[in-house]
This record gives C-alpha cells, structure tokens and sequence, in this order.
C-alpha cells in the first residue's frame, strides 16, 4: 500500500529544510503539521538555527565576549524562535485590535521580551560614536539598530495599528503598566515590605510587574517618565519612601528580603523621577557648561545628553572610552577655576595608552555626569515619619529640586592595595552592627530572635510624640514618632511574622530565582547559582554582601569586584535650580566599588562622596545596561552615616561621550 | 591555471552540455559557468571539444536552467558571507525570475533539484523561495492540498502536535 509520494518529497531533506528556513517560523509550524514525514523535517537543529539567525540576533561570541558570556551550545535556537513568534503575534493583536494580552501569558511574553534585550550584541565600537544630530524628540533612532534583536523590540514594540494613535512608546505601557498610583504593585512597593499575603498569584503579580518594569528599563528612559503628573508622583513616593532603601535594601534599589537582587519597580521609579527632573532641568539650562567657551558651537560639543532609547541599555553603547581619563584630566595643568574642563582635542594624545584591563566597567574609560534629585527636607520629613489624614497622601504635587550637573572622574585601585575606608564604613559589618542595636527595622526583618525584636514593642507602645509634625532635625522625639506613624516600617505584627523563620520575606529570593530568574540569561539553562543570602537563614550581619567571598567561590569571576576613588565636581550650570553648601572642591573625592550581578545581568556600584573631612553622601545604584553602556547609573543617595532622619533621593550619573574631534 | 583560462574564455566559447535523455545543448561558456559543476569540471578537463554529460537533468529541465543562465550569466558572483545564515537576505526574488518560476510543481521542483546538482546557488534559492511563498501564511490543511499530502497523523498524535504548535496560532 505505497502510497503515492508527494512531489514535493522528491526534494531531499536538506533542501526542503533550507526552503522551509527561507520562509518564516508560522510556515515551518504549519508544514509540520501536515504529514508524519514534514513533521520529522522541522524537528532540524539547523532549520531553527537559520530561522532564528534571520529574525534575531546570533548569540555565536562575538569579540567582545568575556569568559561569563553564554555560550551557543547550551542555546534553544528552537525555543527562543517559538517564543518570541508567540509574543510577536501577542503584541501584534494589541496593537491592532486593542486585545489585551491575557493574564496567563503575560509573565512569559515580558520574559521573553527583557531576555531579548538582554540578548543584544555589545554595540561594535565603529558604532559607538557619537552621532551628530541625536533627535531628541524620538526614541527610536532614526537609523535602525546594527543588533536583529532591538530592530524587532522596537518594532514590535511602537505603534503601527489605529489603537495606538498616541505615538510611541505606548504598546510597551499597554502590555502592563508596571505601576501606577493603585496598582497592587505599587502599593506594596509603597508599605515596602509589609505584604503578608504569599499567595502564588501575588508573587506572580510581582514577578510580572518587576519584569515589566526591567523591560521599561531597558527602553531606557522609562516610558512612563512622560506619562502623566500621578504616576510621576507615584513613582517619587517610591523614591523617597526611607524604608525602600534601608540595610535589607543595601541602601538602594534592591530587594527588600536582603537577597541582593535588583528591585527593577524601584530602578524604574528611579528612572522616572530622574528622567522627568532632567526633562525639567535641561529645559532651565541644566547641564550646559559654561567654561567651553562663549562660541556656541563649542558650547554644543560639550553638551550634556541625557541617555535615551533602547540603543543606550546595550553593553559598550558608551564606546570604547578613553584609558585612564582621571590622570590625562589631573595631569592638565590647572589655570583658573574650570581649568579641568580641558578642550575636547588635548584628549586625545597621538599615544593613546592601553586601557586598564581590569576595568570590565569603564569605571576609569569615562567621565561620568548627572546629577541627583531631592525633596524639601521637611516634605521629606513629612512624607516619611508623619504622613496622616491631616497631610497629603501623595507627593505628586511636591516639588523636587534638581542638583547640578556633576563630573566624576574615577580611578581603580590596585588590587589587594584597597585602603580600609573603602568598604564603605556605613556599610562595614562593625557599622552595621552599631547602626542595628537601634534599628528594629533592620533586626525585626532579620528575624534574629525574639530578643531582638521586644525593643519595638516597648517603641511601638510607649510611642506619643505623634504631634512633633514640624520636626525638621532628627531628633528622639521624631525618632520615635517614626514608628507610631510609620507609613512603612514594619509594625509589631511584622516582627512576629518575621521572627519565627517559617516566613519567607514576600518576594523571597529563591521564590524569585525561580520564577524570575532561572534561565537567566536567556542562553543559558543551567540552574543559578545560590544565591548570596537565602532569606531563610537569617544572615547574622548583613554586611556589604557583594563581597566575592559571598558568591560562588567555586570560579573565579571574570568581573571581580574593583574598588576606585575619583572626583566629584559640579559643572557650574546656568540654571536655577541649585542648592548650596558644597564644600570645598578640593576636598572633595569620591569612592567607590563596581561588583557584577550575575543573575541581573548589571553591575552594581556603592559609592561614597566625602568632604569637609567627613564621608557626606552614599550613592548605592545599578547599571542597568551592562558594562560601558550609555544609560550609567541610577540608584539612592542616602546619608554616610545613616543618620536615623537621614535624608534619601534619586541619583544618575551615566558616562559622557564627549564627540572627537572634527 | 583558472586566472588564464577565465581570461581567455569570452563569450565565443561554446560548451556542449549533454542531458539524461542523450540531447546535446551548445552554449558559451559565460552561460555554463553559472554552474559551479560545470565551471569546476570544465577548469579541470581544460579545453575539450567532448559534451560534458550530466546524467541527472533531463533536456526539459536543462533547457529552463539555461534559460535562466543565459539572463544571469552577467550576474556578480555571490558573495562569500552570503552563502551561510544570511542568504535569505538576497532572495527577494526579481520580477524576471518570479516570471521565470512561474511553472508547475513538478518542474519547480525538478528545476531545485537541477539547481542543486549543478550548484548554480541564486536559482536554487529561487526556487525553495518560491517553495517558501507557497507556504506562507497557510494552514497545515491547505498545505495538504497543495501539495497533495496525505495526513498520516493519529488523531492522538494530530492533537499533540497541534498542542507544541500553538505557539506560532494567529487566533
């Protein structure tokens, strides 16, 4: 009963495989669902790799890759093809039809998005350049992306159907709004940790709104920077709301469960108020250096741009850099004040010496500028320790004030040469050991015993200083009031909740390697690994964690921990929006690590600026592009040290790409 | 050896080109060597006034491939990056050819297979493009009908692939 053979069967395998890899994925699934022989045909390793290789950026080494990059052995050219079709054809039904994605395909479609930015070649150095004319109004460059894999992001992601008249940007808002004013999110990101529900449905609401959040990130600034006053204004109760940022934090936008992870609601929050302080600010002038000269050409040369668009959050997007810029700036010899900012052609020497190679992070290859955003200390204030029915509950009318456009200029230090201080002496485990006798926020959550946490209730009951409203100053009696008031701080319940160690903090680190995490990066399938601090074994001190010793120690990490010191200064602006009371110039400096969080993909840096003889200021952020990637830094300035009133706010600082010459 | 013959060849060189079914084709050299087969074959034997036989392409078939060398014999040669992952790039098929395949089945697909044998990879190309169009944008049932495939599946199995496939459903 031989049945008669289709012609198209003449064809040899190889053949109809390469045919099938001209067309699309849709056509291969449907081919391989027509006959026992077709279907055998599509189950090609080679007909998935073409397919994908077509559509998407090849995860094959490129010169760039470093020993941690994943390799191709372990990639599902299949899987990652499948994938993404699927959300291709998700998003192509929302922008078209309105559709909303459904709620069960939602945490894999944001998934598959932020792996494939995270899939992004680094940008080739010859494009790295800076480009003359950037539009400022567009976040889609006006020429399309060298990386397969951002082409399609930005075309899957921007607007093509009737349903999406209000322009850019906003499919990626209507996939999941990753907060908005009364999102579950964000009020739980506003009670920080205090969710007692545990429920699988609550953790994958975080887990969807912490990836939604990553891929606004990533499209870097957020798209919701612009999106309306309320959401601005929710974004900056997220970014002044203390308890966000304390020990369990790492003073800055991570998990609240001391896992280390990047809280991505937080970066993006970050984001938002710094992209729209910024938007404000450079329409005063911010950021327009006076010392280049009265020509207005050179003035441009030196302009201050603010990283925008996909391209921005892609590793080495900075370029190449230039070795060892602190010494060629300090070697200048220094005129009058401003001397510093040398013309653009003395830069660049004949002899250009070899960059450090230690330096994966281009802490040393650029200057680094931004600036930071505050609140009127007694908003601040108020918000934090005294927020009642009598006070607004939001701050989305409170303004902030913007800082100057600062200059960092870095250094690294010699290996194993790493003076005392630089493990940041607010963040050192003798520190945190002071700091934490009188901190029941930080033991009640480290659950170190009921010992520990009957403090609070003595504070929690004895507690009658509710009516110190107009306490500016930290002081005992607002000290106490924080906890009657506490908008955030964990109450008693709390403290039983997280004694006992049954109870995991609410997003808990194995739950989020888990669902989050794992395989992440997209190449690779292998298990994570454990991670620095299970929350079930209550760390006795949490110290600076991301410490080498705290991960894996099995391999030698290919990022180490670098350790630097540099300067900070203002680029004096013509702006308006200022504060006073910087010290001296010369006695200022700053200090700092860059670590590699491998299950994040982005580097971490702590930061601590210094003057007047006393450490002032510590900035602990993220890099969420990865290393040399235009969109820099964004994290929490806190006070050194840790002040009980101490105040808090949103920083960035990304590297400046000043243009060669002509 | 290649550098001074290619010199020398114009256009005035013929070829004899003898077909499955024993007929005979004269055509200049510039035509033939769309054919990597043939280029090599006749690089390796030099000069020589012998048919070259090529006993897999039968004189229907061969007469539509020489068409088609004859319209492209000017072409550059493809270029090496090309060859690999990135050759979909180049295959939007020109009008010419997309005129040229309009043909049935089985003649496209003795024509890919021609274009296999003889190595001329831009009218391979064509022709599994063509195959690809074919495809596109159909259901596994009408591409049964066109190509006359009998569904051999269970209704078990019919059911497990539908389910691994719903990835790439438009509803």
């Amino acid at each position: 009963m031989e049945q008669h053979r289709p012609p198209i069967f003449t064809l040899p395998p190889e053949i109809l495989v390469h045919a099938l890899s001209l067309g699309d994925p849709k056509a291969a699934a449907a081919f391989s669902q027509t006959c026992q022989h077709a279907h055998a045909l599509c189950k090609s390793s080679t007909l998935w790799r073409v397919l994908h290789n077509s559509l998407f950026d090849s995860p094959a080494p490129t010169s760039h890759a470093e020993a941690s990059s994943p390799s191709t052995a372990t990639y599902d050219f299949a899987e990652a093809t499948k994938k993404r079709t699927k959300a291709e054809t998700l998003l192509d039904r929302l922008c078209e039809q309105g559709e909303p994605i459904p709620p069960a395909e939602l945490a894999i479609l944001l998934k598959t998005l932020v792996d494939a930015a995270h899939a992004r070649p680094p940008l080739p150095a010859a494009l790295a350049a800076p480009e003359d004319n950037v539009d400022e109004d567009f976040i889609v460059p006006s020429k399309p992306s060298d990386s397969l894999n951002e082409r399609w992001l930005q075309r899957v992601l921007s607007a093509s159907g009737s349903w999406t008249a209000a322009g850019p940007g906003e499919p990626i808002l209507a996939i999941h709004p990753s907060f908005s004013r009364d999102s579950p999110s964000a009020r739980s990101l506003r009670s920080s940790s205090g969710s007692k529900e545990k429920s699988s449905s609550t953790l994958e609401s975080l887990l969807i709104s912490q990836l939604a959040s990553h891929l606004h990130v990533l499209a870097t600034p957020s798209p919701l920077a612009y999106a309306s006053p309320s959401i601005r204004g929710s974004a900056k109760e997220i970014v002044y709301e203390r308890v966000n940022y304390l020990r369990p934090s790492f003073f800055g936008p991570f998990m609240g469960d001391g896992s280390g992870r990047v809280d991505w609601r937080k970066v993006e929050a970050i984001a938002i108020v710094m992209g729209a302080n910024l938007e404000d600010a450079q329409a005063l002038g911010w950021g327009t250096d006076p010392f280049d000269g009265d020509e207005d050409d050179e003035g441009l040369e030196e302009e201050t741009v603010v990283p925008r668009g996909w391209g921005a959050t892609r590793p080495l997007s900075a370029g190449p850099g230039q070795p060892d810029l602190f010494n060629a700036r300090k070697d200048q010899p220094t005129q009058a004040l401003g001397a510093r900012r040398i013309s653009t052609s003395s830069r660049f020497d004949k002899s250009k010496p070899a960059a450090d190679p230690r330096d994966w992070a281009g802490v040393t290859t650029h200057e680094y500028r931004g600036t930071y955003a505050f609140l009127h200390y007694p908003t601040y204030h108020r918000w934090n320790y005294h927020r009642s029915s009598f006070w607004p509950q939001s701050l989305t009318d409170e303004h902030e004030a913007v800082g100057d456009c600062m200059s960092l200029l870095f250094e690294l230090l010699p290996e194993g040469e790493w003076p005392d201080e630089i493990d940041v002496a607010d963040l050192s485990a003798e520190a945190a050991a002071d700091v934490m006798d009188d901190d029941e926020d930080d033991e009640d959550w480290l659950g170190e015993g009921g010992g520990s946490t009957s403090g609070e209730d003595d504070d929690g009951s004895s507690d009658a200083s509710g009516d110190m409203y107009f306490t500016e100053t930290g002081g005992a009696h607002a000290e106490s009031s924080q906890r009657q008031t506490p908008p955030t701080s964990p109450p008693e319940d709390e403290a039983e909740d997280n004694s006992g160690s049954s109870t995991p903090p609410p997003l808990s680190a194995s739950q989020l390697s888990n669902l989050y995490s794992s395989p992440y990066p997209a190449y690779t399938d292998r298990a994570l690994p454990p991670l620095p601090l299970s929350p079930l074994t209550p760390p006795t001190r949490l110290t600076n964690t991301f410490r080498p010793s705290t991960t894996s120690p099995s391999k030698p990490p290919s990022r180490p921990r670098l350790a630097f010191t540099g300067s900070s200064e203002p680029l004096a602006f013509r702006g308006t929006l200022t504060n006073a009371g910087h010290g001296p110039l010369s006695d200022r400096s700053v200090r700092g690590t860059v670590e590699w969080i491998e299950e994040d993909q982005c580097a971490r840096y702590n930061m601590v600026i210094r003057y007047g003889g006393e450490d002032r200021w510590s900035m602990n952020g993220v890099q969420p592009g990865g290393p040399k990637s235009k969109m820099g830094i964004l994290g929490i300035w806190s006070c050194a040290d840790r002040s009980e009133e101490g105040p808090n706010g949103p920083f960035w600082y990304w590297p400046h790409v000043s243009k060669p010459d002509a | 050896m290649s550098a001074r013959g290619e010199a020398e060849q114009g256009s005035e060189t013929n070829v004899t080109l003898q077909t499955s079914d024993d007929e005979q084709f004269k055509v200049d050299r510039d035509v033939a060597n769309r054919s990597v087969l043939i280029r090599n074959m006749l690089e390796d034997v030099g000069e020589s006034e012998q048919a070259i036989p090529l006993p897999n392409v039968s004189a229907n078939v061969l007469k539509k491939v020489l068409e088609w060398c004859e319209h492209h014999k000017k072409d550059p040669e493809p270029l090496a990056e090309d060859l690999d992952d990135n050759r979909r790039k180049t295959t939007e098929i020109s009008d010419w050819d997309a005129k040229f395949i309009q043909v049935d089945q089985e003649m496209l697909f003795e024509i890919i297979l021609a274009a296999n044998y003889l190595d001329i990879k831009p009218l391979l190309d064509v022709g599994c493009k063509t195959v690809a169009n074919m495809i596109k944008g159909k259901q596994p049932e009408e591409i049964r009908k066109l190509f006359n495939i009998v569904n051999d599946f269970t209704p078990e199995e019919e059911a497990q692939i539908k389910k691994e496939n719903e990835w790439a459903e438009d509803r």
